[in-house]
């Protein structure tokens, strides 16, 4: 999921030069939009899970960690979503201003990727597949939208082992 | 994000500098890709510390000269928005010389000290404090983490540090161009101008005072190069 979701901020970025020739502002909102829900579901799940122990670390301090990580995500993003509302209003994007979306979203890129990597190191997850299988049950979620996009922004690495997964645990799901 | 434009004419002398800027842009571009490539082994942080030197050796030199020998002689410019066009020029060279003083400082970092920084900003308690507990809780996060992960998270931090540079030089560049040059060609004589080029162009104090012109000369497709020569041979 991880990977999936940093794969889409990249692709994102190699799309912002399109906007005004094949791609308008508002399909990268909404891709960022998708991502901020996707996200939303990564971090409840991995708040969760147990805290590793590490000698001489205090596990409040690394929940604190994790939680300020977190949060400094979202708040990238929101500053995104309102530079795009603020300096876009028209859907123009002019050199200058692409300049300073990518610079927002690869701000929000590094943060993730931060985040990601003390999740990845600090919490402890026995079971990845029941992570995902709850994520995919969530009565809130449409598992065809999920799923898909999951499959989409997955790199080729995870793709076929995505792919295995939600043939066996959900066949029914296309 | 630089420069693209074909240029096919020069109407004076100083808008050699729309090929400097071109160059620059060009090479401040270059050194991100080369940031992105320390991850997957294809160069090494020290090629990127060699590139990044090399850029700021060449932005500090042209922002200096051009307070001395381009914006120093001018007359200011007050725009419809309030704005003062060389006010704005002198404040965009002191940000950028302040920015390009905190990335040298960036890449110079180990990745583990940048990490504890990292981590440091993440809290709102006393830096001091925490400063502390860090120390001795330390090397057991450092182990946690893993080196790779550090040296990873330290790379990307360092591009994201560069782009954002770059956008701000790309945005200095723009303005200059925009604003000043056009103040230059009404205040200054063909000698002036041309002598504020050869300014930018040749370093007098140095050793190698080629060594912009040739720098510039190296990076430019044939064309450019050939309106670059035309000018630079006027230089006495």
């Amino acid at each position: 999921m991880s990977d999936a979701l940093d794969s889409n901020l990249a692709n994102c970025l190699n799309e912002t030069h399109r906007v005004g020739v094949d791609h308008s502002i508002k399909s990268i909102e909404t891709q960022l939009q998708n991502w901020a829900a996707i996200y939303m579901n990564f971090s409840d799940i991995e708040s969760h899970h147990w805290i590793q122990e590490i000698q001489g670390v205090n596990k409040s301090d690394i929940s604190n960690l994790l939680e300020k990580s977190k949060y400094f995500v979202m708040e990238a993003l929101q500053e995104t979503f309102d530079f795009i509302n603020a300096e876009i209003p028209h859907g123009v994007l002019i050199p200058r201003v692409k300049n300073y979306l990518d610079s927002r979203i690869i701000d929000t890129r590094v943060k993730f990727l931060d985040f990601a990597d003390f999740v990845e190191t600090f919490r402890f997850c026995k079971e990845e597949i029941n992570c995902l299988n709850n994520i995919l049950t969530d009565p809130t979620i449409d598992v065809n939208w999920i799923s898909n996009w999951l499959l989409e922004n997955s790199t080729i690495m995870y793709k076929k082992q995505l792919q295995n997964f939600l043939e066996t645990e959900f066949p029914r799901r296309v | 994000m630089g420069f693209h434009d074909p240029i096919k004419t020069l109407e004076s002398p100083i808008e050699v500098m729309y090929l400097m800027h071109k160059v620059f842009m060009s090479h401040s571009d270059h050194t991100l890709e080369l940031v992105s490539k320390v991850e997957t082994g294809e160069c090494s942080i020290t090629d990127v510390k060699r590139s990044f030197d090399l850029w700021i050796k060449h932005l500090l030199y042209h922002v200096q000269t051009e307070d001395y020998y381009m914006t120093g002689p001018l007359k200011e410019k007050k725009l419809q928005d309030g704005r003062m066009v060389l006010k704005e020029n002198v404040s965009e060279h002191n940000d950028l010389r302040e920015m390009g003083a905190e990335l040298f400082a960036k890449i110079g970092k180990d990745a583990r000290e940048s990490l504890i920084e990292d981590v440091l900003a993440l809290d709102d308690q006393n830096h001091e404090e925490l400063l502390d507990q860090l120390r001795i809780a330390d090397s057991a996060i450092i182990e946690t983490l893993g080196k790779q992960t550090i040296l990873r998270r330290s790379i990307r931090h360092i591009y994201r540090s560069i782009f954002d540079f770059i956008v701000v030089e790309f945005d200095h560049f723009e303005n200059e161009e925009s604003f000043v040059l056009p103040l230059v060609h009404d205040q200054m004589s063909y000698a002036e101008e041309l002598e504020c080029v050869r300014k930018l162009l040749i370093d007098d104090d140095s050793d190698n005072p080629t060594w912009i012109l040739d720098f510039v000369r190296e990076n430019l497709v044939d064309s450019d190069r050939k309106l670059l020569d035309e000018i630079s041979e006027n230089f006495q």
